[in-house]
């Protein structure tokens, strides 16, 4: 009966510690304070498990390339990831720069599970793990020895679920840009940290399902404005000039262009070679302006 | 027997004319290359200093140029028009729709700033072709072109590879999420066309006998400097605008001058006519600049009760939009008193008094 106790005991101290439980493997001395808008989070490292990249987060950290960086996803139940450093608020220096080094993988046997970090990478080379990386908002095993798993959080999770409680996109992209203003390398275990506190959301700025209504105004005014011009150039075209004709169809074209952006841009981000034609895309309707009122060369 | 008086290559003097045409952006982008500052303090200072000196007024300057006389407003009436209200439906729209629709209007206006830098770098090579009396042949222009706005490729797809767009005056904008061989395909196709321009270059200098004027190849270099290597340097990107407000200042306020000259009735010197023209020129623009820019963000914050850093983001790219347009068609005003504006020098403006002198003396 004793024994039930003692081990009802171990089993709630360990759920208690939840996310903690990899403090089982030895941590570095240094801790990374990543202080947000939603207060502070306390990242350990694990120095034996994944070593280099421990070192490049640490000499990052300390040259200040995470200043400004931002969690560009937040998945509940699956992970929130930071954007590179190149993403941060201001350019990198030429140390900074410098400093960053690809990393060969370091897998381990340690699950991608709550409240572990894991280091992302191109998918297509294991190798290739620079500065993003993600904190583990669930269990992902199809991950394990896949991604580099190199910490963990250590205090400050309530400041990552004030995350969760901002409304995102499509892609689980925030609709307020959750920054971090700070990266700060310190000794030992922080004794005080700032709480958890709530992102301002701008009341302007409503989910993704409130977006589709808005989406839909947008389209239906956009088409309209379509509509009327070409009407205005049906029965005006006896009358205007050639110049004037193609400078009023170039304003559908740009006004088309537009729509055809809001519609699908958010989605084309994730598939390379659409990203690629959308900005071919933009390129050539700039191109096209320039012919906007061109006088005839006769 | 007259003989034909060849026009000098430059519009006020040759350094001078390198400072303002990119000169300044090279020098600045060397001695950040060599000191490796640390700190970009001083440099985001005189950004914010110089926008309403220089950055500003070239917006206005624009906008002067084509609604200050009434036969430019006729001669492109779509764009004096009917551009202001299509861009005050999208200023409108952003306000009304701070999430959809003001992302994607700033996000446009950025890259199309860029496009703009680009343009007017070719144009201002082609101007300086045309004074130094070459031909440029089509294919020799298209590979200037193609390497000036390579250049813009490079730094433009870098800047979009990342998941974000960034942030705005406080407007977080959406990333087309660009992949790293988009920056790497406009890389191999700006060394190509490097090449290329560098043979265009020999091959003018071997027609003549001698090297062609380096300030034919100033506006490509610092387009290269401004989107490709500057874009390495922090500091340096702010400054880019008005790099190029520079240059296109040089070349508002000379033929403002050239335009004024024939205007000029009283008898005055021609360095006080240079003075006063210019100084009534930059007021004008100063103060116009300083409406647009200044004025018209808080005007719009208040009727609109949205926060001034959102305000201002979606103002400058209304403005800057309108601008793109303007200055697409501003060049191409046909000005039966000024026939070739742009092939004149300082030297040559000519008060109505010089020519009554002239004409006393024939």
């Amino acid at each position: 009966m004793k024994g039930k106790y003692i081990l009802q005991f171990l089993v709630l101290t360990f759920i208690n510690l939840g996310f903690a439980a990899p403090v089982a493997k030895k941590t570095a001395e240094e801790r990374i304070v990543l202080h947000t808008d939603a207060g502070d989070i306390v990242l350990a490292l694990y120095p034996d498990v994944a070593p280099k990249h421990v070192e490049q987060l640490l000499r990052l950290a300390k040259l200040r390339a995470f200043d400004g960086i931002h969690f560009y996803r937040v998945h509940t139940g699956f992970l929130a990831q930071l954007s590179t450093v190149e993403d941060r608020l201001t350019p990198l220096t030429e140390e900074q720069r410098r400093a960053i080094k690809k990393i060969p993988a370091e897998f381990s046997t340690i699950s991608h599970q709550y409240g572990q970090l894991t280091m992302a990478r191109q998918d297509n080379d294991v190798d290739s793990a620079e500065t993003s990386f993600s904190i583990m908002l669930g269990s992902a095993p199809h991950l394990d020895g896949k991604y580099t798993i190199f910490g963990f959080v250590e205090d400050g999770f309530e400041s990552v679920n004030e995350f969760l409680k901002v409304p995102q996109g499509v892609n689980h992209d925030p609709v307020v840009r959750l920054t971090v203003n700070q990266a700060e390398v310190i000794k030992g275990r922080p004794l005080l940290i700032a709480k958890a506190r709530p992102i301002v959301v701008p009341p302007n700025l409503n989910p993704a399902t409130d977006n589709s209504k808005k989406l839909s105004v947008a389209l239906a005014v956009g088409l309209l404005l379509i509509i009327l011009n070409s009407i205005l150039t049906f029965f005006f075209s006896a009358k205007f000039s050639r110049q004037k004709l193609k400078s009023l169809v170039l304003i559908n074209v740009l006004i088309a262009g537009f729509l055809i952006l809001l519609v699908a841009l958010p989605s084309v981000k994730s598939t390379p070679i659409l990203s690629a034609l959308t900005m071919l895309g933009i390129l050539a309707m700039f191109r096209l302006m320039t012919q906007f009122e061109m006088p005839d060369q006769k | 027997m007259e003989t034909k008086k060849k026009a000098s290559l430059y519009f006020v003097h040759p350094l001078v004319d390198f400072a303002l045409i990119g000169g300044i952006s090279l020098i600045l982008l060397v001695i950040l290359k060599i000191t490796r500052p640390q700190n970009f303090n001083a440099l985001s200072i005189w950004a914010g200093i110089l926008v309403w000196y220089i950055n500003w007024p070239h917006f206005s300057a624009t906008s002067h140029r084509l609604y200050g006389r009434k036969e430019n407003r006729n001669q492109y009436p779509m764009t004096a028009y009917v551009v202001p209200f299509l861009v005050l439906a999208m200023v409108i729209g952003s306000f009304l729709e701070p999430v959809l629709v003001a992302p994607l209007f700033v996000k446009i206006y950025l890259i199309w700033s860029s496009y703009h830098f680009s343009g007017q770098s070719l144009g201002i090579t082609l101007v300086y072709a045309r004074r130094s009396g070459r031909q440029v042949l089509y294919w020799e222009k298209k590979i200037l072109s193609y390497f000036i706005f390579a250049s813009f490729f490079v730094g433009t797809f870098a800047a979009d590879t990342g998941s974000s767009g960034g942030v705005y005056f406080g407007i977080a904008l959406p990333g087309l999420g660009l992949h790293q061989w988009t920056v790497q395909m406009a890389r191999y196709f700006l060394w190509a066309m490097a090449a290329g321009v560098v043979l265009v270059y020999l091959k003018w200098s071997i027609r003549d006998k001698k090297p062609a004027p380096l300030i034919l190849l100033v506006p490509a270099l610092a387009q290269y400097a401004w989107f490709v290597e500057g874009y390495k340097s922090p500091g340096f990107t702010a400054l880019v605008p008005l790099f190029h407000s520079l240059q296109y200042l040089l070349i508002a306020w000379f033929v403002n001058l050239k335009e004024k000259e024939h205007s000029e009735k009283t008898s005055v010197s021609r360095l006080k006519f240079i003075w006063k023209a210019s100084f009534n020129w930059g007021l004008i623009n100063f103060v116009g600049g300083a409406t647009l820019f200044y004025v018209l963000p808080r005007f719009f914050s208040w009727i609109s009760s949205h926060p001034l850093e959102f305000s201002t983001g979606v103002t400058l790219a209304g403005v800057q939009v309108h601008h793109f347009f303007v200055d697409g068609v501003i060049w191409k005003l046909r000005d039966k008193n000024n026939g070739t504006p742009l092939m004149g020098t300082l030297s040559s403006i000519k008060l109505n008094q010089d020519r009554h002198q002239q004409r006393l003396a024939a």
